[in-house]
């Protein structure tokens, strides 16, 4: 999925080299709160995008080519083989899902109208280093899905997303200029049908 | 006066295009790049403390104003065309004709610290972030900066977060 | 007192909400979803006072940064307040505790003393059966993992009952002198563990890992949650999340005793379940 964007930037004619390197002489002591605000604002938009993402691509009146398109893009948030984990009020047990295939199931619904709103709230855990030295997050965030069917029955649910967020500062040259970004991946997602 | 000025500028042009044409024809493997990526650049880079050559200069800088501010009404009707997808498309290529083409580089910057140090988003090009704001139905950043080339078409844009 | 400020707590969060949350018909009151403990991050924070109303972190130069009067605040709304088996009176003491201001406690996530404990599901020859796994947080490379420390296995436990009767059997002592030719017949008529020292602890863990990479056992899901907390010198407490609703939501104290320090091993005994 990262390869497509990576492709893109290839194709600058000037674009003469692509170098990641995780600069693991950062350490966490060293970011003030006001950079790590910016970088949890960082992963928060990512994580808006997936909402918005989710939206078009479950709403009826997206074109087909449309939706397929906004997938592949949902499709690059994510890290290789991100899961969903779902679970219902009824049963607790968690049912596991690719992401891809979560996305494809969200097309297909077989609903005649399908609304997805999301509230305000989210909440943003502290990142914690792992072993490799990429940072890991968890972003919560609600999701109020209404679907109605041509006999007018509808489905209604609100769920809430803990959504991994993964966080690693890289370095690029592009157009013979070195930039330091913070590159911002989607994980695993753990879906929980809440009580109204 | 002012025509030696402009010839020198043109001359200047004209060694520096072909400078970058001869580079170009050279192997641009990405592993080589790091060493003098500046040689592969088919373009002209306008900096903010160019020399003495005040009018062509004074005529770009306003160029890069102007371009800036169109660019920005079309990311900000882009992002507010709430779901009229006709009219976001038209305006994408319609600010797409501003730049070198749509694989130009966007950096972003989200944070700057009070020493200079800047905070980048992951890189994108022109085209992907066009996109981005008529998917997601938001315009997060000002332009900070353009770079453009000869034909007055952007080349390099940054960003930097509202 | 604890009862008055938690009232006042709850009244004030829906006005410290910003502006653009509404109620909506059809959804829930975004004010519970504030007041919810989402995450165990938010536990954390809020046990310590590190976060405003709103989730929005604060930090050491903060003013209200591990304030006392916010802790108070916070500790009084992390209580499951269904559980009438922890006593107002307990729920006060713990929070006077763990507040106050010559030995005030406080978590910490990198810091030994606390667990989770996850109720999974794993198949074994195509049945279901519930396993307990019990993880900790430990230092590794340039972060930190959480790693296995126990695993309770209902279907080991059987094998370790031993006989601690006068009439167990036994391996006679002169068997060395017959190359301990009386296996045969020990072996067939009783339990191995009968033969074992009497300091001997089954490990349940080794168990479980050799029948995992002989894939006699296979993981399906996650069922249930919930964590052991002995970072508060004097005091054990549980947490388990709470999908229900209403403003008592999300993670919240389900359990809580004070303990002494020489309690602690017996306790963990139980909590593993491998006493």
């Amino acid at each position: 999925m990262k390869s497509i964007i990576i492709k893109n930037l290839s194709k600058i004619s000037f674009v003469a080299s692509l170098l990641c390197v995780a600069a693991s002489a950062f350490a966490q002591d060293n970011i003030s709160p006001q950079r790590k605000q910016a970088i949890d604002s960082l992963a928060l938009e990512k994580v808006r995008d997936l909402s918005k993402y989710i939206s078009i691509i479950g709403d009826k009146e997206t074109a087909y080519s449309e939706a397929t398109r906004v997938m592949e893009r949902a499709g690059e948030l994510f890290a290789p083989d991100s899961e969903m984990g779902v679970s219902s009020l009824t049963t607790e047990e968690i049912t596991y899902y690719k992401v891809q295939e979560y996305f494809q199931r969200l097309m297909a619904l077989n609903y005649d109208k399908v609304k997805i709103d999301w509230y305000d709230i989210h909440y943003i855990s502290d990142l914690e280093k792992q072993p490799d030295g990429k940072y890991v997050g968890v972003v919560t965030v609600y999701q109020r899905f209404e679907g109605t069917s041509e006999d007018g029955l509808s489905y209604k649910d609100t769920t809430k997303k803990d959504i991994t967020i993964y966080v690693e500062k890289k370095k690029t040259q592009i157009a013979g200029r070195t930039i330091e970004f913070w590159d911002v991946m989607l994980g695993d997602i753990r879906v929980t049908e809440t009580s109204a | 006066m002012n025509r030696i000025k402009s010839f020198f500028n043109l001359a200047a042009m004209a060694l520096i295009l072909s400078a970058g044409l001869f580079a170009c024809k050279g192997s641009k493997k990405a592993a080589d790049a790091s060493k003098d990526s500046d040689q592969d650049k088919p373009v002209v880079v306008i900096k903010d403390d160019q020399p003495e050559i005040t009018e062509p200069v004074e005529r770009d800088t306003n160029t890069r104003e102007d371009a800036k501010m169109r660019l920005d009404n079309y990311f900000n009707s882009i992002a507010n065309a709430s779901g009229n997808a006709t009219a976001a498309n038209r305006n994408i290529n319609e600010a797409k004709a501003l730049f070198a083409s749509g694989d130009v580089p966007v950096f972003i910057v989200i944070h700057q610290s009070t020493d200079g140090t800047k905070d980048y988003d992951e890189p994108t090009t022109i085209k992907d972030y066009l996109n981005y704001l008529k998917d997601t139905g938001k315009n997060l950043n000002n332009i900070a900066a353009v770079k453009t080339n000869s034909s007055g078409k952007i080349t390099e844009l940054e960003l930097i977060r509202k | 007192m604890i009862h008055r400020l938690f009232i006042t707590f709850l009244i004030l969060i829906p006005s410290l909400l910003p502006a653009q949350i509404t109620q909506e018909a059809t959804g829930i009151d975004e004010s519970e979803l504030y007041a919810s403990t989402k995450q165990v991050n938010q536990f954390f924070r809020r046990f310590n006072g590190e976060e405003d109303q709103k989730g929005n972190r604060y930090y050491e130069n903060d003013k209200s940064y591990r304030d006392v009067e916010l802790r108070k605040n916070y500790l009084t709304i992390l209580f499951n307040t269904e559980n009438n088996r922890i006593s107002k009176d307990l729920k006060k003491q713990f929070i006077n505790d763990v507040t106050s201001r010559q030995n005030p406690k406080y978590l910490n996530f990198h810091k030994e003393g606390w667990f989770a404990e996850v109720n999974a599901v794993f198949s074994r020859g195509g049945k279901d059966e519930n396993i307990l796994l019990f993880f900790k947080i430990q230092p590794q490379g340039q972060g930190y993992e959480w790693v296995l420390e126990k695993a309770s296995v209902e279907a080991y436990k059987s094998s370790f009952n031993k006989d601690s009767s006068s009439n167990k059997s036994f391996i006679h002592p002169m068997s060395h002198e017959l190359d301990f030719m009386n296996l045969n017949k020990a072996f067939r008529n009783s339990k191995g563990v009968d033969f074992t020292a009497r300091n001997f602890k089954p490990d349940y863990l080794s168990i479980f890992l050799y029948e995992l990479s002989n894939k006699k056992i296979s993981f399906k899901t996650v069922r249930d949650l919930k964590f052991h907390f002995f970072q508060c010198a004097g005091w054990y407490f549980q947490i388990s999340e709470y999908n229900r609703s209403g403003y008592n939501r999300g993670w919240l104290i389900s359990d809580l005793t004070p303990i002494k320090e020489e309690q602690i091993p017996a306790l963990k005994a139980l909590i593993y379940d491998q006493q």
